[in-house]
């Protein structure tokens, strides 16, 4: 049992589910997966493709049979419950348009299943209200599917999803086929609809700015694997692995190969020519003379011209200065290493400058080299 | 001398006009980004520049030498597609020496310079050790870094790219970034670069040039594109979340200039010493506010806009917050501070009026900026 907490009930449990393909089934898809999603929580699943993320979503659908394993809605088993029964919305990334309804009849076709009348449907302020907010085409409501472009059918799709009295809305990259200004202004909409419906949701996709813009909490998996579980602020604060650390934030987390000296009190760690001491947190815990991977996000290094402006410092050389309006961004190189910082706009340096840097030490990150897992929990 | 001059360039297909009398320059070892929307005449300028696209008129001039009438084998500028071609069957080394093994250059390169010049531009790109692969061996990143090694070793005057990293996932597109900007400038080239990204074009760009239905609307380095933007179109184009527009009034205050804005039943205080506002007084403008320039209050402050907090994404490092405002109007706000508490209530939007921009009621140009930076 995963520990329940008194902000609100859990709404779907996944508990050691497996599912595996190919006629062998050698090829094991989702493994061992457990994780829960509170009531009226927006859940994000995130991973690169063929993570198994589809896969969950569809197992929880039950689109897809599960090979092991048992899902809960609320309290009830609903592992071997028909799909048509479990009361879902559904979004899918290829939209699933019905080709001989119109676009409108599409959209409303979740109404007409529960025997919705022409006058019941005329009274729906939320349709309206949806085909306003995801910008459908008025003039496009009598034609069929095949006249939509990608974004539109994949817009009607949500639509029809959302429309529907579910329970629980489970999305699978349903902005994926917008451009990219129409899908960051259809994810906020998504954001504000959540807000309004008050309905659990679980969304997959792949792209990390998404998932942590949408999400009051994010599943992230790898190889068919849960990674970790949490809000986004403890996703980013806190990552279990490098792959963790390594797939969310832009620009992503610094990486540098370290290692530790034989030394008295003090631990010193170097890569290369340089020297840095440790937070308190890391000193007389680490091995000596051994190789660590140093995680340090963007923010959190700080640059400067003058050597004096910090207690400790780092020679470094900028290799790439970029202006990006609200923020500037250098690429520094440190020895072998490449390290990226944003720094405020009114602040320029040359190519080729040289520059102190320094690691605002409580918030390093310290990898195992072998297992690459995040050893900061350890200490 | 300009390194590359394009002069009046105009070119219509059939009756449309896909660049519309076109007119810039280029230094030597200046990179100049072409940023614009989709069907902005991007792609159709750089393929004029390459001769791929016969002039409808004007004149292109390379090192003071006109150009408009030569074919593109022979311009000396090389054009980088977005969908790179590698030869397949060819290692990576095979495939950046193609272009030097041309029957023309023998004469100019024996394999031991060949050699010496796969060495020097491989080893910049990073992918010395990627030698004996062959493409489909490498991954996106390095399939990028071979194709651009192949247009690079021809060392051509102008270097053309159309959407070099478009296609690449966003942390590859982000390193990429960089890495193009770095070997740019370490090899002295001089870049025309089209990109629909604004940060791609701020970052790369030592000058945008903003494009918008085949006319140029702003040629300017990053800072001015970003701070001293010439019209609405720029200001919007530039910025993510995009800049926030209210339709005001000018008044002249005590000391000081108010824009009323009447929908929102508030009026933005802020000081200028332009003489030239003065025309502008008791007429309708629009005010623009860069969602990095508003913060977050329950309380009334001066120079705030009443609303609803009506969603909260987090990015990185920061939140972007929708406020709902009057009659429907949303406005985004990019935040340090997670205001999720807020979510359905009652806020004040506080605009940092130091730093506003106004623009033209009528057509949208720019008549005042707020502080720089």
């Amino acid at each position: 049992m995963q520990k329940t907490d008194k902000k609100s009930k859990i709404k779907v449990r996944l508990e050691n589910v497996n599912k595996y393909y190919g006629e062998k089934r050698d090829i094991h898809a989702v493994k061992d997966l457990s994780f829960y999603c509170r009531d009226k929580e927006f859940v994000a699943i995130l991973g690169p493709s063929g993570c198994g993320k589809s896969s969950t979503l569809r197992m929880l659908a039950g689109l897809e049979e599960i090979n092991s394993g048992t899902i809960y809605f609320g309290d009830k088993d609903v592992t071997n419950m028909h799909a048509s029964k479990r009361n879902i919305g559904l979004a899918f990334e290829n939209y699933a348009l019905y080709p001989h309804l119109s676009v409108y009849e599409n959209i409303i076709f979740p109404l007409r299943v529960k025997g919705a009348t022409d006058e019941d449907i005329k009274n729906n302020k939320r349709l309206d209200e949806l085909i306003e907010l995801f910008k459908i085409d008025k003039s496009t409501l009598n034609s069929y599917p095949k006249a939509l472009s990608g974004g539109q059918a994949q817009l009607t799709s949500l639509v029809r999803c959302l429309i529907r009295e579910a329970d629980i809305y489970l999305l699978d990259e349903p902005l994926s086929h917008l451009d990219e200004e129409m899908r960051v202004t259809m994810r906020t909409t998504l954001k504000i609809m959540h807000n309004k419906m008050k309905k659990t949701f679980i969304y997959v996709t792949h792209d990390q700015l998404e998932a942590f813009a949408l999400a009051d909490r994010i599943i992230i998996m790898n190889f068919g694997v849960l990674q970790q579980a949490g809000s986004p602020s403890d996703i980013y604060a806190k990552p279990v692995n490098k792959f963790v650390a390594s797939f969310i934030g832009e620009p992503p987390m610094n990486f540098l190969n370290i290692h530790t000296e034989k030394s008295d009190s003090n631990l010193f760690i170097h890569g290369g020519n340089y020297k840095l001491s440790l937070s308190d947190r890391f000193k007389n815990k680490l091995e000596p003379d051994t190789k660590y991977i140093l995680g340090i996000r963007p923010e959190r290094i700080h640059v400067s011209f003058n050597k004096n402006d910090f207690s400790e410092s780092v020679m470094a050389k900028v290799d790439v200065f970029e202006n990006l309006g609200e923020i500037n961004q250098i690429t520094m190189k440190l020895g072998e290493e490449i390290i990226i910082t944003e720094i405020e706009p009114n602040i320029k340096f040359n190519q080729d400058a040289e520059v102190y840097i320094h690691f605002d030490a409580d918030h390093m990150h310290l990898f195992d080299v072998k297992t690459l897992e995040c050893l900061d929990n350890k200490f | 001398m300009y390194r590359l001059e394009v002069k009046n360039i105009s070119k219509n297909f059939g009756k449309t006009t896909a660049v519309r009398n076109l007119s810039f320059d280029c230094k030597e070892g200046e990179t100049i980004t072409l940023l614009g929307p989709t069907g902005a005449g991007k792609t159709t300028t750089l393929r004029c520049l390459a001769g791929l696209e016969e002039l409808t008129s004007g004149n292109i001039y390379l090192d003071g030498k006109n150009i408009s009438n030569i074919p593109p084998n022979h311009r000396k500028l090389a054009m980088f597609f977005e969908n790179y071609a590698l030869y397949p069957h060819m290692t990576v080394r095979e495939n950046i020496a193609y272009p030097l093994r041309a029957p023309g250059r023998r004469k100019e390169f024996n394999e031991e310079k060949i050699n010496k010049k796969i060495e020097e531009i491989t080893e910049l790109l990073q992918i010395s050790e990627l030698l004996d692969r062959k493409p489909t061996e490498l991954s996106g990143g390095q399939k990028q870094r071979t194709a651009l090694g192949r247009t690079l070793v021809r060392k051509p005057k102008v270097f053309l790219l159309d959407e070099p990293i478009a296609h690449l996932d966003a942390v590859l597109r982000h390193r990429m970034r960089g890495e193009m900007k770095s070997i740019f400038k370490k090899l002295k080239c001089t870049v025309i670069y089209v990109t629909h990204d604004y940060r791609e074009a701020l970052s790369i760009g030592d000058r945008i040039l903003i494009i918008k239905k085949g006319e140029l609307v702003q040629l300017g380095n990053a800072e001015d594109i970003w701070s001293r933007m010439n019209n609405i179109f720029v200001a919007k184009l530039a910025g993510d979340p995009p800049i926030n527009i209210f339709k005001g009034i000018l008044h002249r205050g005590e000391g000081n200039f108010e824009v009323e804005l009447k929908k929102q039943k508030t009026n933005i205080v802020f000081e200028s010493k332009k003489e030239n506002l003065k025309e502008w007084e008791e007429k309708e403008i629009f005010l623009g506010v860069r969602p990095n320039n508003m913060t977050i209050s329950t309380i009334k402050k001066p120079n705030s806009i009443n609303g609803t907090l009506s969603a909260v994404e987090a990015m990185s490092s920061s939140y972007e917050i929708t406020v709902s405002i009057s009659e429907g109007k949303m406005i985004k706000i990019k935040s340090k501070i997670n205001f999720k508490d807020l979510l359905n209530k009652q806020i004040w939007v506080n605009i940092d009026s130091e730093r506003i921009h106004l623009f033209n009621y009528q057509n949208g140009e720019s008549i005042y900026h707020g502080r720089i930076l």
